[in-house]
């Protein structure tokens, strides 16, 4: 019992950890642990609220978000606002753009937990393609990139976050292409 | 559990067979119009070049762009419906999901045609960059987004298809390497000679094509951004790199898509069936990688390439001809000899394709040696190349496939008109190729919209040729458009 | 059906949102967002008291009447500071006539006042062969003066991994009004001079 209670309140206190002020500023001092760590930290907590949601909520949910697409939609909104570089400056300068951020990020997870099961295979496909081509996109980017995206950070930031995106691209697509060649069945009929 | 998958055709209801059979013929009646009309933008340009026709210089890049990406779409969708015909009777797949990508294929059509004829975008469908950001006045910028975008879209239709067809074979083969009969090759079990041509086929089409498109879907992306920030400076061998890894890619793949026609339909004609084998499945498999790594020989005169791509570049292209060729060539001859086989139209165009796709590895293998490449790079030889492929390998195994589902099979005699647009069809084809070849050969460059004194005689004899392909191909559309639509499946 | 509704709605919520929070597609850096906002919402710049390069006090009030072209920078700076500073000295030769009228001042502001004393500004002028009479060079007075500033001009500065600063590097014009009126990137220097040359004929124009 204890331990179910505790493991409901672990993204909770993760968030608040998060949320401190020395944390923040330890993260967001370099782009790269802001786009890298802490960002999908938020989403990931948010992700885990949403499977410890009740289940009478998620039924009432569930109208509203048929095939998971109104979710979907929702997290790409998301997504793409805070892939703006200005939202990611204003989130280092302004309180008001980080509060939006705290509370944002973890709502596209939530949105992503409950949506992303119900979607069609084929959609989640071309989702995942596009998520790893942004990843190749951005990184390229970062690297050729003569100035900086973000006033907040340094150019050699933004050039490590490049390569790093790209790695992590390559080493996403390199697994997929592991699974899907030599995979067991990992789709059902 | 590839055996029993195998053995077993899928069943589908009546209501979705007629469906399926409605969109493969879409497929068809929409590539074959797109390929007649691309025709007749060839047969312009080249009376353009031949001095008997007027066309403005940027009406002519115009329709070179056009020619180019329309080809290579109505290719694209054409083969696509080929390979789904066949395909879908092994793995189960999504009718609605054909018919999206064909609906998204069309808007992406509207768009590049807009672009091109209403934006005046001429920059060559390899949108090679930083072309399209310095059009010096010939189109705005606008207009080379919207190509470019429209490219997006039509690859995004294929993705959905391809993510399909991979679902599907995951589901009834477990994983790619099963599909493609790793498992038989490499001896793990025992060699199951009815496992599927096509679906190793289709196996291979999908990975080339999903990656190809993956490519394009990054490096499209890359142009916009460059076209809307010119700060953003890409590496432009890079782009290059990526541009013909994902245009080479889409373009082979649709003859390996194609191929299923001969793989499906000659057995049917002989009564001796397909059998596959471990040679069979090392062409394949070796395709596969070849197919993705032979683009380099377009790009010899980049000096600063790696020398060890362009050696592979060379190298690939001497081999890639060779396992698939050999397998499905003398495969196809096996089939055919003494077997008392039936010449019709439809046999005789994909024994045509065989001809055609075996003897156009020579001026590809010509193209891509180094030394030659000095010689012939951006010379009409390269076109001669591509059209000698496609006019001769892949639009017969097409058509081919066309008459077959037109029910052609059913008739006792070879039409007359059939006839005069099968040979009006063969020696045009063969006669553009062979004057492309024999400019490239007298460094004739290509792109060029205005021909010096010297070349008019080659264009012009490139005009008649073109007439002819016309002829034939038109021949060869009124009939299916005439009794395509209403045939019933002939299997 | 509910579905439709709620997705329509995000959808429509989200591009509205994305649309202005980009200024209309206009600005998707904090750079280029500064840059649009000064055009179309010119602020009147505060009188802060500024330290000159003759240990004087000065505010922009002194040059009231002008336009005043002010670049940020710090002394040390081995890289844009360079390029900005030099761009000014291009303006003090091609616009020497607008400068001599009394039109147009120069104005170097440092961003790192402790280690920037009046006699390194001194120097930091005389390295480019800067006209004292139309070219100033100054620091703030206090660290909270530093800060007003930056954030009046939404200039951002963040040190850097050899001991010096990264920071938002333009030229930020001052109309006459004594307004902020706009902000020229680094690459923008033939834009800017097209700027006040049109922008001091016009104001000449009633006059003539």
């Amino acid at each position: 019992m204890l331990l179910k209670i505790k493991q409901e309140w672990l993204p909770l206190a993760a968030w608040f950890i998060l949320a401190l002020p020395p944390m923040q500023r330890f993260l967001e001092q370099s782009m790269v642990t802001h786009m890298l760590v802490q960002i999908p930290m938020l989403i990931i907590i948010g992700w885990m609220i949403g499977k410890t949601l009740p289940a009478e909520w998620k039924a009432k949910i569930a109208p509203w978000n048929r095939w998971g697409i109104t979710g979907m939609a929702l997290t790409i909104v998301i997504m793409a606002y805070w892939m703006l570089p200005r939202s990611l400056d204003g989130a280092v300068s302004e309180w008001y753009f980080e509060v939006l951020k705290f509370i944002t990020l973890p709502v596209m997870g939530i949105a992503l937990n409950l949506s992303w099961p119900l979607l069609n295979s084929i959609a989640r496909g071309v989702l995942m393609l596009e998520f790893w081509a942004t990843l190749m996109r951005l990184g390229w980017l970062y690297l050729d990139l003569p100035d900086r995206l973000c006033a907040n950070y340094l150019l050699s930031d933004q050039r490590i976050l490049g390569q790093l995106l790209l790695l992590g691209g390559s080493a996403y697509a390199i697994s997929w292409t592991l699974r899907i060649m030599f995979g067991t069945k990992i789709i059902k009929a | 559990m590839s055996s029993t998958a195998a053995s077993r055709k899928i069943e589908y209801s009546d209501s979705e067979n007629r469906n399926a059979l409605i969109a493969v013929k879409a497929h068809l009646i929409g590539g074959l119009l797109v390929f007649l009309l691309m025709m007749l933008a060839g047969f312009a340009m080249r009376a353009a070049q031949g001095t008997w026709l007027e066309i403005a210089v940027d009406l002519f890049y115009q329709i070179m762009t056009v020619h180019g990406v329309g080809v290579v779409g109505a290719a694209g969708i054409a083969s696509t419906g080929v390979l789904w015909y066949f395909l879908r009777q092994y793995v189960r797949l999504s009718n609605t999901i054909f018919w999206v990508n064909f609906c998204i294929f069309l808007t992406g059509v509207v768009m590049i045609l807009g672009s091109i004829f209403l934006g005046g975008y001429g920059g060559a469908w390899t949108f090679l960059y930083p072309l399209p950001a310095i059009s010096m006045g010939a189109w705005s910028t606008g207009a080379a987004a919207v190509f470019q975008l429209g490219l997006l879209v039509i690859g995004t239709g294929f993705l959905i298809l391809y993510l399909d067809i991979g679902r599907a074979i995951l589901a009834g083969y477990g994983s790619l390497a099963a599909a493609l009969g790793l498992p038989q090759l490499f001896g793990k079990v025992p060699v199951d000679n009815t496992h599927p041509p096509t679906v190793v086929a289709g196996t291979m089409v999908l990975i080339v094509n999903f990656l190809g498109i993956a490519a394009g879907a990054v490096v499209l992306v890359m142009g916009l951004v460059n076209l809307y920030n010119p700060e953003f400076q890409p590496d432009a061998l890079l782009m290059k790199n990526l541009i013909y890894f994902f245009g080479h890619v889409f373009i082979n793949a649709t003859i390996y898509a194609s191929v299923t026609a001969v793989y499906e339909l000659l057995p049917r004609y002989t009564g001796r069936p397909w059998k596959t084998s471990k040679v069979f499945y090392a062409a394949w498999f070796a395709i596969v990688f070849m197919v993705m790594a032979v683009y380099p020989h377009h790009l010899m005169m980049d000096f600063p390439m790696p020398q060890w791509m362009l050696v592979m570049g060379q190298i690939l292209s001497f081999g890639s001809g060779i396992p698939v060729l050999v397998v499905t060539g003398y495969g196809a001859l096996m089939i055919v000899y003494r077997s008392g086989i039936q010449w019709s139209t439809t046999t005789k165009l994909l024994f045509l394709s065989m001809f055609g796709w075996a003897a156009g590895v020579i001026p590809a293998i010509l193209d891509a040696m180094v030394t030659i490449n000095r010689v012939f790079h951006n010379t009409m030889w390269v076109p001669g190349h591509f059209h000698f492929y496609l006019l001769l390998g892949l639009l017969p195994m097409i058509i081919g496939f066309t008459y077959h589902l037109a029910g052609e099979g059913r008739q006792k005699e070879v039409k007359a008109t059939d006839n005069v647009g099968f040979y009006a069809y063969l020696i045009g084809g063969f006669l553009t190729s062979m004057v492309f070849l024999a400019s490239g050969a007298s460094s004739v460059p290509r792109r060029w919209a205005v021909h010096m004194d010297e070349w008019v005689t080659f264009a012009q004899v490139g005009t008649v040729a073109a007439a002819l392909v016309v002829l034939g191909t038109l021949l060869f559309i009124l009939r299916a458009l005439i009794s395509l639509p209403r045939a019933a499946d002939p299997s | 059906m509910r579905t439709f509704l709620a997705t329509t709605l995000i959808v429509i919520t989200g591009l509205l949102i994305l649309w202005t929070s980009t200024d209309g597609g206009r600005a998707f850096t904090a750079e280029e967002a500064r840059r649009l906002d000064v055009r179309e919402n010119p602020r009147p710049v505060p009188h802060w008291q500024l330290e000159n390069q003759s240990a004087e006090i000065i505010t922009v009030n002194n040059w009231h009447g002008h336009f005043i072209v002010v670049d940020f920078i710090y002394t040390s700076c081995p890289s844009v500071c360079l390029i900005l500073s030099s761009g000014l000295r291009t303006l003090q030769k091609d616009l020497a006539d607008k400068l001599e009228n009394s039109r147009l001042h120069l104005l170097s502001i440092s961003f790192d006042p402790e280690k920037d004393t009046p006699q390194r500004l001194k120097e930091h002028l005389s390295h480019f062969s800067a006209d004292l009479r139309s070219w100033t060079a100054s620091r703030p007075t206090s660290p909270s003066q530093r800060e007003a500033i930056l954030d009046f001009f939404k200039v951002i500065v963040i040190p850097d991994e050899y001991g010096g600063y990264t920071h938002s590097a333009g030229y930020h014009v001052i109309d006459p009004e004594g307004r902020l009126v706009a902000i020229f990137g680094v690459e923008q220097l033939d834009e800017l001079k097209e700027y006040l040359i049109q922008a001091l004929n016009t104001e000449n124009a009633p006059q003539d």
